[in-house]
């Protein structure tokens, strides 16, 4: 009796130790937080809402409780610790009915395989584009142990039984019938006498799977289960969801035929190796050899410890190659669920662990708009890789399921119509988030459209973290619906663009060819995207004048006050990032061509022309990157930049000579130019006016 | 005690247990006598506003939130004939019994509906609010609204579809959605004089393989797809009217630019570049026009045949740009406005006689656009914004109503919000206009009834009821071209997905059904002059 409460106690030790393991990766490492923050951005799971009639939604087809009870559970990872204990407690009762389950079949827990699902499982919760369907899992579990622990032995009642489980699993977790209805009737099979039901199990189940897998073009309701379960794509978190849901049935009828399939694996062996054969079958069985003598404490201890470092490393190891295959994947996931809360030092740190590589069109914005917010982009901008244009591009198609970005980029430039527009196409493509709600919410109270702003506001009160939120700011509404003491409502308005430059911003062009049958013109469209910078960065004045050279058609605009905001305001944001886009224009230098030196200045002349505007931005020192391109200018063109009271400082001075002696020595030889200029000035607006855009430095 | 004897203690006591349940939560939604209630001296605030309206005898139970602190409030309507109707309110939210909602109708037919509104204050004591007068209306409604259901789209749009509305109570279906049809869009639904066969509706392109722009026409239980670009008209329909013989439909042609404005209030702008009207007869499959109402110089849309079917009267104005195909006109497109105009059609000739001018836009200084005339063809209802011809994004869009006999328009004022009130139908009888309105908010559109009497007076309009009362406060969808049909659209969604999936498009005449009405010369509908 002692003995066996020690046992149980080992085993419990065991577990916590195991859980606890799962619980710190999940927490520190997977972080719950992301998952919720990718599978809702993507749009895998339905947002949770309080809101009477969304329960309606789900009860009424297969499949539809789980998908509720995940919506509902995937609220839990906001809290990176609150999901990480949800995650582990789905894992720990996957364990437990496992080894319910097999306890039942072969008369053993089981453990080992316990594990090995478990640590699966936390294999599948490392990859955020896919949903861990980790509750339809369970709910098929559930129904399988209810029907071996509970089931009477009669055969009516039983199969009356094994209907009403199959029935009560298919509307929870409707495809993972055919998980339930398998391990049933494997079960079912390995009990003696129930011989003609395990048959008749193994034609539902066959007739199920059939269903699913032909009945599709018939049944339209099936074809995203279909698609769902038995369509192939081969992608690692395909392969490892369905070896997790395969592996149950083909463990379970190991498990239960075990003496059979060994006989038939030494028959097979016997006809290609009979010595091979011969030797298994002098070895004596397991039944020969008696029962086992009793251990002693100190070796069952001893058994106790070596097993449990196994698992644990085992553990380790299976955590390490995770987190080593999705590495790279978290930390692009962090820079965009920082970049999302405005938690810029977070992108800047996340982003430094980012493999060059790995920069994508994306990453690269949320860094600029990082280093913007933090005041670095003038100074550190050329610290990262920089390939893409400052400004997410308007029209890309490919950026559509980013438009929440574009949204916010838009709101911080002042250009709250294109943040609306932009914000109102991720509702359209992602549903009622509760991100987007808030979002949208905010532009109309600084729109000044209460009525509105109180049907985002209304919608986004049925959130179970949000609403709160939402409350506060309808009341808000209520007592001073013009919300005049918000400050950040006010910031936002003072910043707001005053006029409405839609037609300077995609201008039209004529593009004539000359065919056989005569001039063919063509009208298109193009983004100014210097005019979208440049009309916000002091929104108080009325449309700018246009940049010497340029034709306008925009009227001069007085400047209408409309949100009353207190002095004038100059966008810092707007010009560092008309500044960067006119640093990152860039040609290459073709000694062949002479225009092409004409052109590889444009990007500078602009930069130049605009330095004017830096007193209103209020900078005391010049930015470093901004010294290092007014004394390349200097230099090309030989025209000296007025700089007023300001002076390039002495280490950019410093740095600009010895550019040039670097460029003079390595004269013919550019291939150890760029390694030397790589090792010291990679980061530099010099090297990226040497060699232009890439991640190589 | 036996275990059998336990068995039947335990079902005793769990019946014991539902029937206080059920007990509770009848009582619950009634609640008891209400004694010492102290008069606001003031109407209750309540969403929606279904204070002072006129309902129709057939519709369903009109729920409402009560907008007052309070602890407990409840409703206690009563009229001329028949017990009143208690309820307790769910957190402000009023839901009446559909069965005694029914029959308090039933009785009173032309008869006062009263509502008292009571709100049980946090000291625990209880006031009561002026009391709510709605009339009766002795004229039904028609059973069935159909409309689109879509997000308030700028230029990606997702799930979409039509759906028809029992008007009698809360059931609603779709007829057709994009679901299965890669997101196809789909819109202007039209019906022949309220009748819910056929229809005709317009499906754009998805991301199927076979989706085209096309005419779908829905009859007799069977879809098909019309493709009209030909006989002159090089664009898909947009705008449709079906004449009241049935065997022709009047269609514009379009070429609409959507812009975003960069500031100000509102974001989406519509510009028509180019737009023509053209004719397609079921009788022998061919499209037609008429350089009268296709003209090179002039923007012709919304056409709408008069109740007898002989006029065509449609919107005009001049073209103020010489490109018509793709540049957006960004100094010139707020000075167009559009007039409405006529032109004669002898449907025993089949031919045209010349245009004439209805409404101006020149006296209106506004633009005019959804024409819609009144079964009887006394009254002509219109759309009328400061410029342009796509009202539902002008935000002071309001509807205008003539009277044909006097020829003499003016806005209707009963009926219009200051914001956005667009997309009118009449009613069978008459007796009933459904419209779009944002008056709730200014961006999503609702559905909203009015009566109209014989003289062309109108009543305060109130919102479609729905079950849930606080069903406007989250539903972020917004009700587009709300149509009055007399029963449901029979046509089934599998036929219309595979008509808007199918790479073919029907030529040739389309076969009369009992819905088609008369028969004309199957030999040709009309003469271009």
């Amino acid at each position: 009796m002692a003995g066996q409460i020690e046992r149980r106690a080992l085993v419990a030790f065991r577990d916590g130790l195991f859980f606890a393991a799962v619980f710190i990766y999940t927490w520190l490492e997977i972080d719950p937080r992301l998952l919720h923050h990718c599978l809702l951005s993507q749009w895998v799971c339905p947002t949770f809402s309080l809101a009477p009639g969304f329960l309606g939604r789900f009860i009424n087809h297969p499949g539809g409780p789980a998908e509720y009870l995940t919506a509902l559970l995937l609220q839990s990872y906001y809290l990176a610790a609150l999901g990480a204990g949800v995650i582990t407690l789905q894992i720990a009762l996957v364990c437990l009915l496992t080894r319910a389950y097999f306890k039942a079949l072969t008369g053993a827990a089981e453990s080992v395989l316990s594990y090995l699902i478990a640590m699966a499982l936390v294999a599948v919760y490392n990859d955020y584009d896919h949903l861990a369907p980790t509750v339809y899992f369970l709910a098929a579990l559930a129904g399988t142990t209810l029907y071996v622990k509970a089931a009477p032995r009669n055969l009516l009642l039983r199969t009356a039984v094994l209907l009403l489980v199959m029935a009560a699993v298919w509307y929870v977790a409707s495809g993972m019938i055919v998980l339930c209805a398998s391990l049933c009737v494997v079960y079912d099979i390995s009990r003696k006498g129930r011989r003609a039901q395990a048959i008749a199990g193994v034609v539902a189940v066959a007739a199920v799977a059939a269903l699913y897998a032909f009945g599709a073009g018939r049944w339209p309701g099936l074809a995203a289960e279909r698609r769902e379960w038995f369509d192939f794509e081969w992608a690692l978190w395909w392969v490892l969801w369905r070896c997790v849901v395969l592996f149950f049935p083909v463990a379970a009828v190991v498990a239960a035929f075990r003496e059979q399939i060994g006989r038939g694996v030494r028959k097979f062996l016997g006809l290609l190796w009979p010595r091979l054969a011969e030797a298994m079958a002098q070895r004596p069985s397991r039944h020969d050899a008696g029962p086992k003598p009793q251990k002693k404490p100190w070796e069952r201890r001893f058994e106790w410890v070596v097993k449990t470092a196994f698992l644990m490393m085992a553990v380790g190891a299976v955590f390490l190659g995770a987190s080593h295959k999705y590495g790279q994947q978290r930390r692009a996931v962090q820079i965009d669920y920082f970049a999302t809360r405005g938690q810029w030092r977070n992108v800047l740190a996340a982003a430094e662990a980012l493999p060059e590589g790995e920069y994508t069109y994306l990453v690269a914005h949320d860094v600029n708009m990082a280093l913007a917010r933090t005041g670095r982009l003038g100074d550190d901008m050329f610290k990262y890789p920089q390939k893409f244009p400052m400004l997410l591009e308007y029209k890309n198609v490919a950026l559509w399921a980013h438009m929440y970005k574009l949204a916010d980029t838009f709101l911080a430039l002042g250009r709250i119509n294109d943040a609306e527009h932009c914000a109102h196409e991720a509702l359209v493509m992602f549903g009622p988030q509760p991100e987007i709600l808030q979002f949208l919410a905010f532009i109309k109270m600084v729109k000044s459209q209460p009525d509105q702003a109180r049907v985002f506001l209304n919608a986004l009160s049925y959130d179970l973290v949000h609403g709160g939120w939402a409350s506060d700011r309808l009341r808000e509404l209520a007592d001073d619906p013009s919300l005049s003491s918000d400050a950040g409502v006010q910031e936002a308005r003072a910043r707001m663009l005053r006029w409405d430059d839609v037609a300077e911003v995609f201008p039209y062009r004529v593009s004539v060819t000359e065919t056989a049958g005569g001039r063919q013109e063509t009208v298109s469209t193009v983004t100014s995207y210097e005019t979208v910078l440049r009309d916000v960065i002091r929104p108080e004045e009325g449309a700018p004048q246009t940049q010497p050279g340029e034709p306008s058609t925009k009227p001069a605009a007085p400047a209408t006050r409309t949100g009353g905001s207190p002095k004038p305001v100059v966008n810092r944001l707007a010009f560092e990032y008309l500044m960067a886009m006119h640093l990152l224009y860039w040609a290459p230098m073709d000694p062949r061509n002479p225009a092409s030196a004409l052109l590889r200045m444009e990007g500078l002349e602009r930069f130049i022309n605009n330095i004017r505007l830096w007193d209103a931005v209020g900078y005391r020192e010049i930015p470093r990157h901004y010294e290092e391109a007014i004394l390349v200018y200097e230099d090309e063109t030989g025209v000296g930049v007025d700089l007023g009271k300001r002076q390039i400082s002495p280490g950019t001075m410093a740095r600009f000579e010895k550019y040039k002696e670097m460029v003079y020595r390595h004269r013919g030889n550019p291939a150890a130019a760029f390694q030397e200029m790589a090792a010291s000035m990679a980061d530099t607006f010099f090297f990226y006016w040497t060699y232009g855009p890439g991640v190589y430095k | 005690m036996t275990r059998r004897a336990r068995y039947i203690l335990a079902t005793v006591l769990a019946a014991a247990v539902v029937a206080a349940g059920v007990l509770a939560w009848a009582l619950g939604g009634r609640g008891g006598p209400i004694r010492d209630a102290t008069e606001a001296g003031r109407p209750a605030r309540i969403h929606p506003d279904y204070a002072g309206v006129t309902i129709p005898p057939n519709i369903a139970p009109m729920n409402f939130v009560v907008d007052e602190p309070a602890r407990e409030v409840r409703a206690r309507l009563t009229a001329g004939r028949g017990g009143a109707i208690e309820v307790k309110g769910r957190d402000g939210g009023i839901v009446i019994p559909p069965s005694a909602w029914r029959m308090m109708l039933d009785a009173n037919k032309g008869g006062e509906l009263s509502i008292d509104i009571f709100a049980r204050g946090h000291d625990g004591r209880w006031t009561h609010f002026d009391t709510v007068r709605n009339l009766i209306s002795t004229d039904a409604v028609d059973d069935v609204l159909v409309y689109r259901l879509l997000d308030p789209v700028f230029n990606i749009w997702q799930d979409m579809g039509i759906y028809q509305r029992d008007l009698r109570s809360f059931d609603e279906s779709a007829v057709v959605t994009n679901r299965n049809l890669a997101t196809a869009c789909m819109n202007c639904h039209t019906f022949n004089r309220n009748s819910p066969d056929p229809m005709v509706l317009h499906s754009r392109l998805g991301s199927g393989q076979f989706q085209g722009p096309a005419m779908i026409l829905a009859q007799g239980g069977k879809a098909a797809k019309i493709d009209t670009r030909q006989g002159g008209a090089s664009s898909p329909a947009s705008y449709i009217a079906w004449h009241p013989g049935g065997r022709l439909l009047a269609f514009s042609t379009n070429n609409l630019k959507q812009f975003f404005h960069t500031t100000g209030p509102d974001v989406r702008e519509v510009v028509d570049l180019n737009s023509d009207l053209a004719v397609y007869s079921l009788d022998t499959g061919k499209v037609s026009t008429t350089p009268k109402i296709s003209r090179p110089e002039a923007l012709e849309t919304f056409p709408m045949w008069s109740p007898k079917g002989d006029y065509l009267y449609f919107c005009s104005a001049p073209a103020l740009w010489w490109d018509r195909t793709v540049r957006i006109p960004y100094d010139k497109y707020k000075d167009v406005r559009y007039s409405v105009m006529r032109i004669k059609y002898d449907a025993a000739a089949y031919t045209w006689g010349e245009v004439e001018t209805v409404l101006s836009a020149a006296d209106t200084k506004l633009s005019a656009s959804e024409l819609r005339f009144s079964p009887d063809g006394r009254f002509l209802l219109m759309s009328m914004s400061d410029y342009g011809s796509f009202p539902i994004y002008r935000p002071g869009t309001a509807i205008w109503i003539m009277d044909m006999q006097t020829k003499k328009a003016r806005p209707v004022d009963e009926i219009n919000s200051g914001r956005c009130d667009s997309w009118h139908c009449w009613s069978s009888s008459g007796r009933w206009v459904v419209f779009s309105s944002k008056r709730d908010n200014g961006l999503l559109a609702r559905p909203y009834f009015s009566h109209v009497d014989e003289k062309g007076n109108f009543t305060k309009p109130f919102a479609l009821p729905q079950e849930d009362p606080r069903h406007y406060d989250r539903f972020l969808l917004t009700y587009n071209l709300p149509e009055l049909v007399t029963g449901r659209v029979t046509v089934g969604r599998k036929a219309l997905e595979d008509a808007i999936n199918t790479p073919q498009a029907v030529t040739g005449a389309t076969p009369r059904t009992a819905a088609s009405g008369p028969a004309q010369s199957s030999e040709g509908p009309w003469k271009a002059n």
